[in-house]
């Protein structure tokens, strides 16, 4: 308790260095909190807007980006006939863009879509959404950046579309899109007889492996995953959530120099201070312990600082009108555990050189000298 | 505190040479302090006294001969920090305090080194303090306390851990005349009271000679 007690004396005395090294590490913690977050939100957002509270999403096999997928019709209805599928729903995905707004998604569905029953409707009449009709429903971020209202007619890229209702729905990106009539958007798209993906209800869970090996069997082409499967497996999901973390670490790494830089200082302007320790009975694990004690405490104070920040941050973020429903900004525990752990790592090892150069001093040489 | 039928200070033969043996500054030294004595050693700067107070104290250790306090050999480093936790205190002459720190915060750093319970190690300052006369001080940083005040500090922490042997490196060097009488008065009262033994080296001969015994030093060896 005595040598906390010092430890914490030290850095208190040395309150602008030990304020610079929880800096570095509050910044770290804020990078990896901020940024792993909100990209992990975003492919929650996407996740749930590609499986749609289905249990499978079935697509083209190999294929780098969903919007590349092309899943026959065919296959989609003669599977609608399968007695281990209780529901399947073709979604076909398109990306263009209006006036104001570079990026508008479209979404290819069928009427009796549960993205649409699933919503609320804030305007118009959803018996006017068929099939075989030319008209479009809108999200309720898209009407407001479209200025539409429904009876009136909107840019989509190269055509003009008359809105028949207007929705609103919890993901932001559902929201800011184009819903069109399945055989609509494959003919603005110019992809006739496909969908980018189907999503399937099953009528048994437990039969799962088994309609995936039926799919597997009956079409070489396509892969039906689970959702947790698709979302480990898809590759620009991967590569969102390693972006994160290489970016979060980046920072952690900026923050572990920060303390090494920090406790390194400390250590140079305190050699006559250690050597006085030393005299006094202090041996050099002791030393060293005194260091990383400093050391791990102003990691604590970064963690502390860094996650309060970050809560804020993301609770200031969520709270923006212009972002609500595009980002899920909940930190998960898991995240927290592991930045916590990353930054007690951080702080050890900007702890390892200052502490090992601390241990090789000498006090009979250090008092004479210094 | 540890006592044997031996001198608690017995230095045999040591040498000791700095810069790979270009400059020897022990030659064979011989001394022993015995129990409760107050023992001066004097001679001109660069005679070898504090390199001599170091090797006594476990700060420094000795190239050949012998060190044993309380009869316990300080060959290895494992040993000298022994006997720096609990059988020997160092007072320097500039008193090498920590400044920002309070008195009390460095007068408690040898207990910390022990891991010594902080009621107890506070019992033992306030006792301390009280005997040094630097209760009233004990909350000030060694930078507002004045050169006298320092040096019973040290003083001070150098008994923290009850050592019986308390090693001096001209602890009166850097204070006034009325100063310098203060301190030595406290320290000889304290080899009384405290039953320790003392081996101080000092330049100020009126001070030396109102000591057990004086040893003088002249380049590297007693003489």
């Amino acid at each position: 308790m005595q040598f906390l007690r010092l430890a914490l004396l030290n850095l208190r005395r040395h309150f602008v260095r030990t304020l610079i090294g929880a800096a570095g590490i509050t910044f770290g913690v804020v990078a990896m909190l901020c940024v792993v977050t909100i990209l992990q939100g975003a492919v929650r957002m996407f996740e749930r807007i590609l499986s749609s509270d289905s249990e499978i999403i079935m697509f083209e096999k190999n294929v780098s980006d969903l919007f590349f997928s092309n899943v026959p019709i065919q296959a989609i209805d003669d599977l609608a006939g399968n007695d281990l599928i209780a529901e399947i729903e073709p979604a076909l995905f398109g990306i263009v863009s209006s006036p104001d707004n570079p990026v508008v998604t479209c979404f290819g569905i069928r009427a009796d879509s549960s993205r649409l029953s699933n919503a609320t409707w804030l305007d118009g009449d959803p018996g006017n959404f068929t099939d075989d009709g030319t008209l479009v429903v809108l999200g309720k971020r898209a009407a407001d950046f479209l200025k539409a209202e429904v009876g009136s007619s909107i840019p989509v890229g190269h055509k003009e579309f008359k809105v028949a209702g207007i929705i609103e729905t919890e993901n932001g990106f559902e929201d800011g899109g184009v819903f069109m009539p399945l055989a609509l958007c494959q003919d603005y798209f110019h992809k006739e007889g496909v969908a980018s993906v189907a999503t399937i209800k099953m009528t048994d869970k437990e039969k799962i492996p088994e309609l995936k090996e039926h799919i597997e069997k009956t079409y070489p082409n396509l892969v039906a995953l689970e959702n947790e499967e698709f979302n480990q497996s898809y590759s620009q999901f991967r590569i969102l959530k390693t972006t994160s973390w290489l970016v979060g670490g980046i920072a952690f790494l900026l923050g572990g120099l920060s303390v090494a830089n920090t406790m390194t200082l400390s250590v140079f302007g305190r050699i006559r201070e250690i050597a006085i320790l030393r005299v006094n009975g202090f041996s050099r694990s002791q030393v060293a312990r005194l260091i990383f004690g400093e050391s791990i405490l102003i990691s604590l104070i970064g963690v502390i600082t860094g996650t309060a920040i970050s809560l804020i941050f993301l609770h200031l973020l969520k709270a923006l009108p212009a972002l609500q429903g595009y980002i899920d900004t909940d930190l998960s525990p898991s995240l927290i555990v592991a930045v916590i752990a990353m930054s007690f790592i951080t702080g050890i090892a900007g702890a390892l050189y200052p502490a090992l150069y601390a241990m090789k001093i000498k006090p009979a040489d250090a008092l004479r000298f210094e | 505190m540890i006592q044997t039928q031996t001198a608690p200070i017995e230095v045999k033969q040591v040498t000791k040479s700095f810069d790979h043996g270009k400059i020897q500054v022990l030659r064979g030294v011989d001394v022993s302090v015995p129990r409760g004595k107050l023992v001066s050693v004097c001679g001109p700067s660069g005679c070898g006294k504090s390199t001599l107070l170091h090797i006594i104290a476990g700060i420094e250790s000795a190239d050949q001969g012998s060190v044993l306090i309380e009869g316990q050999s300080l060959d290895s480093e494992k040993k000298r920090l022994e006997a720096l936790r609990h059988r020997i205190g160092f007072i320097f002459q500039l008193h090498n305090l920590i400044p920002d720190l309070t008195m009390e915060e460095n007068c408690l750093i040898p207990s910390i080194a022990t891991g010594m319970d902080r009621g107890e190690a506070l019992d033992r300052f306030h006792n301390l303090a009280k005997k040094t006369g630097l209760t009233h001080r004990s909350k000030n940083r060694i930078q507002d306390l004045s050169g006298g005040e320092r040096q019973r500090t040290a003083i001070c922490r150098a008994l923290m851990n009850s050592p019986s042997v308390v090693v001096a490196d001209e602890p009166t060097g850097a204070l006034d005349e009325k100063t310098s009488w203060s301190v030595f008065s406290l320290l000889g009262d304290l080899v009384v009271s405290h039953g320790v033994t003392m081996i101080m080296a000092t330049h100020d001969l009126d001070l030396a000679h109102n000591s057990d015994r004086v040893i003088q030093m002249r380049d590297g060896q007693i003489e």
